[in-house]
């Protein structure tokens, strides 16, 4: 099978495809060094805290907090012609301390974002009208387990 | 907020050895989409700054340039655009981005140990005319990046526009900054440009109302938020400061430079600071070398892919407290008549040049020189804020007396 086309992410990819097999199955994981018991993000062949080689993906819950984001509306490549506006987003996560994790967060009005608000994964396919194929991703929504 | 800068820090650079003068500037026309290759930008830019020292090609023996980047004027290309014959001392220090502001520092070392005598540091880029053909861009690299290709393109957080509305949004809630001040950095920027004949954005004027009435690139920034592209090139001569009171330009000598890097490297989404740039490490190593304080400074040129960076980059120098910088641009300081922080008067990257930077630095020369469009009142020190997102330098400069 033929590695999904940019810019959809390859899942065989070695370094990161972790993050992709794990969401292939609704799961938020992050690489944990086994070592020095701290998150490693970005993936990196080895813990830069330790220096270690046993990274493991590790899934958490997928909940966590938005850190900050944009509405794009500019297509920046043409793949995302037909999705624009959409907030790209970077949110810290509950479970794995030290990550800030780069997603998509859906179904909030740009109007309603603010920085510390309570999100969570929903596990959607993400595809590209310019490319074949899909990968399951986590978006991110505000956090309905949270009404105000 | 990272008030623990355990985050980066300043490089161990050591001193300038037996110092080191600006004494030649020349630039290549700077505009959008014109065919033009690098080289030939280089060399032209080259040229003129050659012509400006007083100095024939031959007198160059030694060239700056960075390997990371297509078609700059290394050795080869410079013999072969001067005919120039004889030994030519080459270094990979050079370039514009952080490189505008250290190159000095490398050079400073090879003056003092007999290497050159005379040194030229250039940059080129042509990046509107591979954007208009599909061929490249400011965003191809860190497309191609394997981190970011993955785990960041495919959310549409790409490319550095959506990364520095981010950060802007985050210094905007951390701080209080607000899209006016934002706009100011656009408005004043732009105005300096409209009195710089070389500025790409000479003939185009921008108040806040047009600003304000703006469609948003990604929000909160406007186009007028992010720095132009364009091609172009600009190009410096450096000799010791002895050699440089016999040549006919007004000496404007290296008195401090400074490099700080972040241990996290160039993914902006992980910068534990996020709100701050490798700066503060720069800033205050060039002010000790050079004996001076922020306060001393008369005028100011930061690199500036977007708005946002040039509130930063003037927080972390040390200007104003961190998050007190938009403020202080909402209120007209930055520009180069007002008596504050006259800052980026060539009109920067936002309105002059995409050229990363290395034409900061010429307008920084112009301005100690007395020769700037947007002069500032007997300029005497000058800091160049040089940015790659995990570095950044800092450069000041001195008029002799």
């Amino acid at each position: 099978m033929t590695a999904p086309a940019f810019p959809l992410p390859d899942p065989g990819e070695p370094l990161t495809g972790g993050f992709w097999k794990a969401a292939a199955r609704d799961r938020l994981a992050f690489p944990l060094c086994g070592a020095c018991d701290r998150f490693c993000w970005y993936p990196e062949p080895r813990c830069p805290g330790c220096g270690g080689s046993g990274l493991t993906w590790t899934s958490v819950e997928p909940a966590g907090t938005l850190f900050s984001w944009s509405v794009v509306h500019h297509a920046f490549l043409p793949a995302f012609a037909d999705q624009v506006p959409f907030v790209a987003a970077v949110v810290t996560i509950d479970g794995a301390p030290g990550v800030r994790l780069v997603t998509r967060l859906i179904d909030a009005r740009p109007s309603d974002l603010a920085v510390g608000a309570r999100v969570r994964a929903r596990f959607v396919p993400l595809r590209f009208s310019t490319v074949a194929g899909e990968v399951r991703a986590p978006f991110f929504r505000p956090d309905p387990r949270r009404i105000p | 907020m990272n008030r623990t800068l355990d985050w980066g820090r300043a490089e161990p650079l050591g001193g300038l050895a037996g110092g080191v003068a600006i004494v030649g500037i020349g630039e290549a026309a700077h505009s959008r989409a014109s065919g033009r290759t690098p080289t030939e930008m280089a060399g032209e830019a080259a040229a003129a700054a050659i012509a400006d020292a007083g100095l024939t090609p031959a007198d160059i023996d030694g060239v700056m340039a960075h390997p990371a980047f297509p078609g700059q004027l290394h050795a080869d290309a410079f013999r072969a655009r001067f005919g120039s014959t004889g030994p030519l001392w080459e270094s990979p220090l050079g370039g514009g981005m952080v490189w505008a502001g250290t190159a000095p520092h490398a050079a400073a070392r090879a003056l003092a140990d007999g290497s050159a005598r005379h040194i030229l540091n250039s940059f080129a880029v042509a990046w509107a005319t591979q954007r208009s053909s599909m061929t490249g861009g400011p965003g191809q690299s860190h497309a191609q990046k394997i981190t970011k290709r993955q785990l960041e393109v495919p959310f549409g957080w790409f490319p550095q526009p959506v990364y520095f509305a981010t950060i802007a949004r985050r210094h905007m809630h951390e701080f209080g900054t607000t899209v006016e001040q934002l706009g100011s950095v656009a408005v004043t920027t732009r105005r300096h440009a409209n009195l710089t004949p070389s500025a790409v954005m000479r003939d185009r004027r921008l108040d806040l109302r047009d600003y304000l009435a703006s469609p948003p690139v990604a929000e909160p920034f406007r186009k007028e938020d992010c720095s132009l592209i364009s091609d172009g090139a600009a190009a410096y001569v450096m000799t010791t400061p002895e050699r440089a009171r016999d040549l006919r330009a007004p000496v404007v000598e290296v008195a401090g430079v400074g490099l700080g890097t972040s241990r996290t490297g160039g993914h902006w989404a992980q910068q534990p600071a996020f709100t701050t740039t490798p700066q503060v490490f720069a800033g205050p190593a060039a002010f000790a070398m050079a004996g001076i304080r922020p306060v001393d400074v008369d005028v100011l040129a930061v690199y500036d892919p977007f708005t946002i960076v040039t509130l930063m980059q003037i927080e972390d120098l040390g200007f104003c407290g961190k998050g007190e910088a938009g403020p202080l641009a909402g209120s007209g300081a930055l520009a180069h008549d007002a008596g504050g922080i006259p800052t980026n008067t060539h009109g920067g990257l936002l309105s002059h040049s995409y050229v990363l930077g290395i034409a900061h630095v010429t307008e920084l020369v112009r301005q100690l020189r007395g020769q700037a469009g947007a002069q500032v009142a007997s300029a005497e020190i000058a800091v160049y804020g040089g940015y790659t997102g995990p570095q950044a330098s800092a450069l000041v400069l001195r008029r002799a007396r």
